[in-house]
């Protein structure tokens, strides 16, 4: 039987047997490692040094920012900030929920913290305001998604770190696509306004603004250590991520005072909920990565690719429809674990820039965050609203459809993407 | 069955309180490591291999504490949505369970020999064996394996009590 047949057919199977995702991986390669007759002790040793290295670090500080932003009422600040800003225009706590993401995104990088932060305080306010649930829910998922797009993000480390490619290039490449994203919800979120007759805000307040301005700027000490900390050569990604939490804490703990020190334990408990699966997750689809290294699929793909000679552009577009597909029902970090392996040698045959594919990537599987079944934004979302999984995924198709269209923008126009690392940053694009 | 539960509960109480202080310890060495180079422009050695230690023993301890919380990422909508398959959904988790069971005792195995054969090896930048690393492998696999077999007594009440332990996002 052809193992590559037997890696795939079985992982594919018990994944949809309702194996967990990282046991799948695990278990198809070690069939494949049985059949080929390669020693077992390759197991353990590959799984061990998926995770041993200091990029991966990351992960679990930006999980406890996402964490610690919430516990050190941090959001609470920056939702402060994004309230201030639209004045009575119609439809304004809409927006405003979409620019609080925006904020929060670019402190934090988890788009699940912020549903269960800003979701937990605007989609009740909104239903009190007389929006509907489902368009509370489905503004609130779809605008939370950015955190995945905006640095600092937990797939582009995810990606960077296993793709081999710049994380601080692609942390600068995530800026122009997420406020695309962002601003192209903002417009769809005043047309609806106009057209459904949502409630207007109070009136603007140049005082008010002024006030959540000065108690809300001061998390963005997050993004200038993070973004400007790995653009200045200080830091690598991970010790940024730690500066980042550590300024976080000093904020909660001495500056704002609403974090004590048992309530930071809790908070580092907290934190690690999340963070087994993800990276036995990572180690699992390291081995499972060997085994189609040991069985050359990167290559095959690649002379594949190669030998159709399909344009770049169908390629990314293929790529588009597979991460959509993927993202809808599996875990972005494991759809990246198991598919970048396989894309990559692809694209670089096709002679696509990484960053690029990166992005386009990371930006698909944060629509994944709001599609059923594995939607987990919207699952959230629709707990806080206290409606039902259907009825939110309806309401948040055309969203959905939004999200889509700037997809589609930043596959035809690279320079979007492209632009701001290669004028901020052009010795992280080499 | 219920002294299982008893030891498994001290296990998880354990593991959790290892987990919390292993990521304590990983923020303050990154932390020493970035500090001490920006004031004192003087690399530390052995900051670097400290973090990854904790960092891996980190990731195996939530990994282990998370079969038993069922928290590890699954799909089971496709099960659910199949009308012949969502009948047979009990033997569907039993099956589940003695995959997770197999990789578990897998990875218990042949850690150990990994473990075993990591006794000489040193750390690069701490003179101590490596075998202290990779022994984090056949231990939280171990445990994982306990608490899978704690779970297969538990399949109904766990069916009946939560359709929607499914989906879970780590990280995104």
């Amino acid at each position: 039987m052809n193992p590559i047949l037997v890696l795939f057919g079985s992982f594919f199977l018990m994944l949809f047997l309702g194996v967990p995702i990282s046991f799948s991986l695990g278990l198809s390669s070690v069939m494949v490692i049985l059949m080929l007759d390669i020693p077992l002790s390759i197991i353990p040793q590959t799984a061990y040094h998926g995770l041993d290295s200091f990029v991966l670090l990351a992960i679990p500080f930006f999980m406890l920012l996402g964490v610690l932003m919430t516990a050190g009422s941090l959001t609470d600040r920056l939702l402060e900030l994004a309230g201030s800003l639209f004045g009575k225009s119609r439809g304004s706590t809409g927006k405003v929920n979409i620019a609080a993401s925006v904020l929060f995104g670019g402190v934090s990088g988890s788009a699940v913290a912020d549903v269960a932060g800003i979701g937990a305080v605007l989609i009740r306010a909104m239903i009190k305001e007389g929006y509907t649930a489902e368009y509370a829910v489905a503004v609130t998922a779809a605008a939370s998604t950015v955190g995945i797009i905006l640095p600092p993000s937990i797939f582009l480390v995810v990606y960077g770190s296993l793709g081999n490619i710049s994380i601080g290039a692609l942390f600068l490449a995530g800026i122009v696509p997420g406020l695309l994203i962002s601003g192209t919800q903002l417009i769809y979120c005043s047309y609806l306004a106009r057209r459904d007759g949502h409630p207007r805000g109070q009136p603007f307040s140049f005082p008010r603004f002024v006030k959540a301005f000065r108690k809300g700027i001061l998390p963005f000490g997050i993004t200038i250590i993070v973004i400007g900390g790995i653009r200045g050569g200080w830091f690598t990604a991970t010790e940024a991520a730690v500066i980042a939490v550590l300024y976080a804490l000093a904020l909660g703990f001495i500056i704002y005072r609403t974090i004590s020190v048992k309530r930071f334990f809790a908070v580092l408990g907290e934190a690690t909920e999340y963070l087994g699966p993800t990276l036995f997750c990572v180690a699992m689809g390291m081995l499972f990565g060997w085994v189609m290294s040991y069985l050359d699929v990167p290559a095959l793909v690649g002379d594949l690719v190669k030998g159709l000679e399909l344009p770049a552009i169908v390629i990314l577009l293929f790529i588009v429809v597979l991460f959509v597909v993927v993202g809808t029902f599996e875990s972005g970090v494991a759809s990246i674990v198991i598919f970048l392996p396989i894309i990559q040698p692809m694209t670089i045959a096709a002679g696509l820039d990484q960053v690029h594919v990166g992005i386009i990537v990371c930006t698909t599987l944060a629509m994944g965050l709001i599609t059923p079944p594995y939607g987990l934004c919207l699952l959230l979302a629709s707990k806080i609203g206290g409606i039902s999984i259907d009825r939110a995924f309806f309401a948040v198709l055309p969203w959905i459809a939004v999200f889509l269209s700037v997809v589609a923008v930043m596959v035809f126009f690279p320079d979007l993407v492209l632009a701001l690392p290669r004028w901020l940053a052009p010795e992280f694009m080499n | 069955m219920e002294s299982f539960t008893a030891v498994l509960d001290v296990i998880d109480k354990i593991q959790r309180r290892l987990t919390t202080i292993f990521f304590f310890l990983t923020l303050v060495v990154v932390a020493l490591q970035v500090f001490n180079r920006m004031l004192f422009q003087i690399p530390i050695m052995w900051t670097q291999d400290i973090s990854v230690f904790c960092f891996i023993w980190l990731a195996m301890l939530s990994a282990s504490s998370s079969v038993r919380s069922r928290g590890h990422f699954r799909v089971v909508s496709f099960i659910d949505s199949i009308g012949f398959l969502k009948r047979w959904r009990f033997q569907w988790e039993v099956f589940a369970l003695i995959m997770m069971i197999l990789m578990s005792a897998v990875l218990t195995i042949y850690g150990a020999v990994f473990t075993l054969e990591g006794v000489k090896e040193q750390s690069p930048g701490l003179a101590f064996s490596m075998a202290w690393s990779y022994i984090c492998v056949p231990v939280c696999s171990f445990t994982a394996l306990l608490f899978s077999l704690e779970r297969m007594g538990s399949i109904r009440r766990d069916l009946a009590g939560d359709s929607a332990d499914s989906v879970m996002e780590a990280g995104s």
